[in-house]
């Protein structure tokens, strides 16, 4: 039943993803919206660090488009849930406001239980297209559970990323290695690049691998592209949290041989820098690293995400692996090996009960809107002429100004960004990506081949964070995640702790904390076969 | 001992000025020299990229003329208010003037909280998105009141009842007689006013919310705490023109921080007096 239920996801994932490759969404061909109605201002708060609203050619062209002007708040970035709240508990509700959270957010669902924020099934009728632009899986971001799993926020969900591993492909070569495929492969290479010098200076200051512990699930430690080889499944997949799981002291062993033989970077759990990895690695420091934020690993030539990297190490070379495949696996079972992914969701859409029925309507207007190919292009990349200076539909891709071009009068105005915090969907429908990089027609058609490879064999699951009850236990269990995040795991890593403390501890008093996941999944997925 | 003295001094602004020397040389070198080598004490390739760039960023300007007008607007304000509530003040036969301090020196140990002051500012009078509303709820602070009051308190009366045997009224002794002998508090919390608003950003995280009308500091706080390189990088294809995220702060940092530093060491002297002016109460 699983196997069959895995196999139609990933059927299903592999249509969606062709289609949304195949999506060829064209300004200069489709006929833009026109609203000939009045146009309704509406307020709006939202997080938009540095985008200059005044003379914004975007919003303009919305009240062309759809008739709907947005007042809009910016908010601080970095206290923007709170300053919110704050807000909201002052009395002063704007007409529509962003989230920058999910249903799991405990103000969110109070605001829905005191009525402050629409049901937006009560305005379906006003916003078809996020009905059939989001699948339930992403709905469930927005919904209160306990209100009839009403859908109170329209969630805004990301276009779907490769997961990969990237790898020092000259240190490879240099190696004589093959990119890593599964745990042993990796290990092989972790220890390879720590003994052997493959940057060549003379100096033991290599290592295999850079693993930031950060997040509340274990972050990099226990990133979903490693643990795969560990046999490990996302919770709503196994019905039970991942330390729970067979494979978990497999993987920490692991990881404790490695950082003995010297493989992994001896100071990861000091950093506490989201990009650290990503540092160790331009600067030719580390082999490879696992929490990809934002290098783009689809890319071997120059571009804006690898270009630090190549000033670092000009004739370095960055090529991407698969995640983690079980062992006694080859890379070419990769064509029929599965990969876990889940979508990742940035926030909410929520419309105030206090906005007129004209604002709500408008309301409903730009969420709706947002949810076409039209909104999507238009809020994202901008307009033709004026953000960039022609789009490509087949290689999905802004064609920027020449020289020239810039030093015309007027270039000035072109330079007024595109409103991609504002967007409603971050993403072509089934989460396509919305733009390919590169710097050359023959650079971004070689990313969009990478790209669609590295997303093959993926199926969606289900985030835990979204199944009922899941957000109480995991706030009566934080101090054990903190526990096991920033003490347990690294301390066993490192050696300091013993193998009998660590799984003493895990499995009297880590796990039985979390048994109740199982009974969470199955009230959403029907009991564990 | 003179020698010890001057070491551990020259030690310590040494270790003061370093971090401000990194920020310097970080907003000059390439960032792939800076990746190599971080702890580099000087840059040895220039690049006025992220300068550039960031000058170009019409945010940094809208910040200024912001910052400008709290600066230009508000010192006077709260200067012309403190004098004229701690003069009163100094007075022994003001009626109420015991229940009048103590109203004052309520406020330095409790506030309404961020809540009620947002419905103050905000909902009852209307200030949101307005830069007044960075400026009147501070307008005058009690810290600064007393310290004003008490070197008022100090300036000897008789010089006061001579200008009222001659015929003076109060705001002349006010304006002729005291005003002038304040000359050294007035500079002293003067520029600290100064200082306050040039370096203030919290309030209009409450009351400030159209990226326009942000103070600088809030500008630079923005770029710091969130990634808006892409902003400051709008319109420049050529990946290597582009300026980095890292470099770009250390060159906003500069641009926000360098006009208060060009004047700070011509007003330094009135900060080192001004710690102990009006402290203490003869």
């Amino acid at each position: 039943m699983k196997k069959t239920f895995v196999t139609l996801m990933a059927l299903l994932l592999v249509l969606a993803l062709g289609s949304s490759a195949l999506a060829v969404y064209d300004p200069a061909v489709s006929e833009p919206s026109a609203w000939d109605g009045e146009v309704t201002t509406i307020t709006v708060t939202d997080r938009l660090p540095g985008i200059q609203l005044e003379n914004n050619p975007i919003l303009k062209e919305l009240e062309k488009r759809i008739g709907v002007k947005l007042d809009i708040s910016v908010l601080d970035a970095a206290q923007y849930n709170s300053l919110i709240a704050s807000q909201i508990a002052a009395g002063d509700i704007p007409d529509m406001f962003y989230l920058w959270d999910n249903s799991s957010n405990v103000n969110f669902q109070k605001w829905a239980k005191e009525g402050l924020i629409w049901n937006l099934e009560e305005l379906a009728d006003k916003i078809p297209n996020a009905f059939t632009w989001l699948n339930e899986n992403d709905l469930a971001y927005g919904r209160v559970p306990s209100l009839d799993n009403g859908l109170y926020g329209l969630p805004r969900m990301q276009q779907l990323t490769p997961d990969a591993i990237p790898y020092r492909g000259d240190w490879l070569k240099k190696l004589d290695m093959e990119v890593p495929v599964t745990a042993d492969d990796l290990f092989e290479y972790c220890v390879a690049v720590s003994t052997q010098d493959p940057d060549g200076n003379g100096v033991d200051d290599t290592w295999g691998i850079f693993v930031t512990q950060l997040g509340d699930k274990g972050g990099g430690l226990l990133d979903k592209n490693i643990r795969e080889g560990f046999g490990i499944e996302p919770e709503t997949i196994a019905y039970k949290v991942i330390p729970a799981q067979e494979g978990f002291m497999d993987l920490m062993d692991w990881y404790h041989d490695l950082y003995e033989a010297g493989g992994i970077y001896p100071e990861f759990y000091l950093d506490g820098d989201v990009y650290a990895d990503q540092a160790a690695f331009k600067t030719g420091k580390v082999g490879c690293f696992i929490k990809t934020a934002s290098l783009d690993h689809t890319m071997q030539y120059r571009s804006n995400a690898t270009n630090e990297f190549y000033q670092n190490n000009p004739d370095g070379e960055v090529v991407a692996g698969y995640p983690l495949q079980p062992a006694g696996t080859t890379a070419a079972d990769a064509e029929n090996y599965f990969h876990y992914i889940t979508m990742s969701c940035w926030g909410v859409f929520c419309i105030s009960k206090n906005a007129s029925e004209e604002a709500v309507d408008a309301a409903c207007r730009f969420l709706n809107f947002g949810c076409t190919e039209e909104g999507v292009h238009l809020l994202n990349n901008g307009i033709e002429g004026i953000n960039y200076k022609s789009w490509d539909p087949v290689l999905r891709s802004k064609v920027g100004f020449t020289q020239e071009e810039k030093e015309e009068p007027g270039h000035e105005e072109r330079l007024i960004n595109a409103l991609s915090y504002l967007m409603v969907q971050q993403s072509w429908p089934n989460y396509g990506k919305l733009t390919f990089g590169g710097n050359t027609p023959e650079e971004k058609a070689e990313y969009m081949k990478r790209y669609n490879e590295l997303n093959h064999g993926f199926i969606v699951y289900d985030n835990i964070d979204t199944y009922p009850g899941y957000a109480d236990l995991k706030t009566k269990n934080a101090e054990l995640t903190t526990k096991l995040n920033d003490e347990m795991m690294v301390q066993y890593i490192v050696g300091g702790i013993t193998r009998e403390e660590f799984t003493d501890w895990l499995y009297n008093v880590y796990c039985p904390a979390w048994e109740e996941v199982e009974e969470i999944v199955a009230a959403v997925r029907g009991p564990k076969e | 001992m003179a020698i010890i003295c001057y070491t551990t001094v020259g030690l310590f602004s040494v270790l003061c000025f370093l971090p401000f020397w990194y920020v310097i040389v970080y907003s000059v070198e390439p960032y792939a020299l800076y990746l190599r080598q971080p702890e580099i004490p000087w840059p040895t390739q220039f690049s006025w990229t992220s300068y550039h760039l960031v000058l170009k960023y019409g945010l940094i300007w809208s910040g200024y003329a912001n910052t400008a007008f709290l600066v230009f607007v508000g010192t006077p304000l709260t200067m012309t208010l403190m004098v004229v509530t701690a003069y009163p003040l100094t007075k022994k036969d003001l009626k109420g003037r015991n229940f009048i301090l103590t109203l004052w020196v309520i406020t330095m140990y409790f506030s309404g909280g961020m809540i009620p002051n947002y419905i103050l500012v905000c909902r009852t009078l209307g200030l949101k998105n307005n830069l007044w509303s960075l400026i009147l709820p501070g307008l005058c602070g009690c810290y600064n009141l007393i310290l004003m009051k008490n070197y008022m308190n100090g300036l000897p009366g008789s010089i006061e009842e001579a200008a009222l045997i001659d015929g003076a009224n109060d705001v002349q002794v006010l304006v002729r007689i005291v005003l002038p002998l304040c000359m050294p508090i007035l500079a002293t919390l003067g520029l600290f006013t100064i200082v306050g608003y040039w370096n203030s950003y919290f309030n209009s995280i409450l009351y400030i919310y159209k990226p326009n009308k942000y103070p600088l500091q809030r500008v630079l706080r923005e770029f710091i705490a969130t990634d808006m390189i892409d902003e400051v990088n709008q319109g420049v294809t050529d990946v290597s023109q582009q300026a980095n995220t890292f470099t770009a702060k250390m060159a906003i940092i500069m641009i926000a921080t360098l006009p208060i530093m060009c004047v700070y060491p011509f007003l330094q002297k009135y900060f080192m007096t001004g710690l102990v002016l009006g402290g203490v109460k003869e």
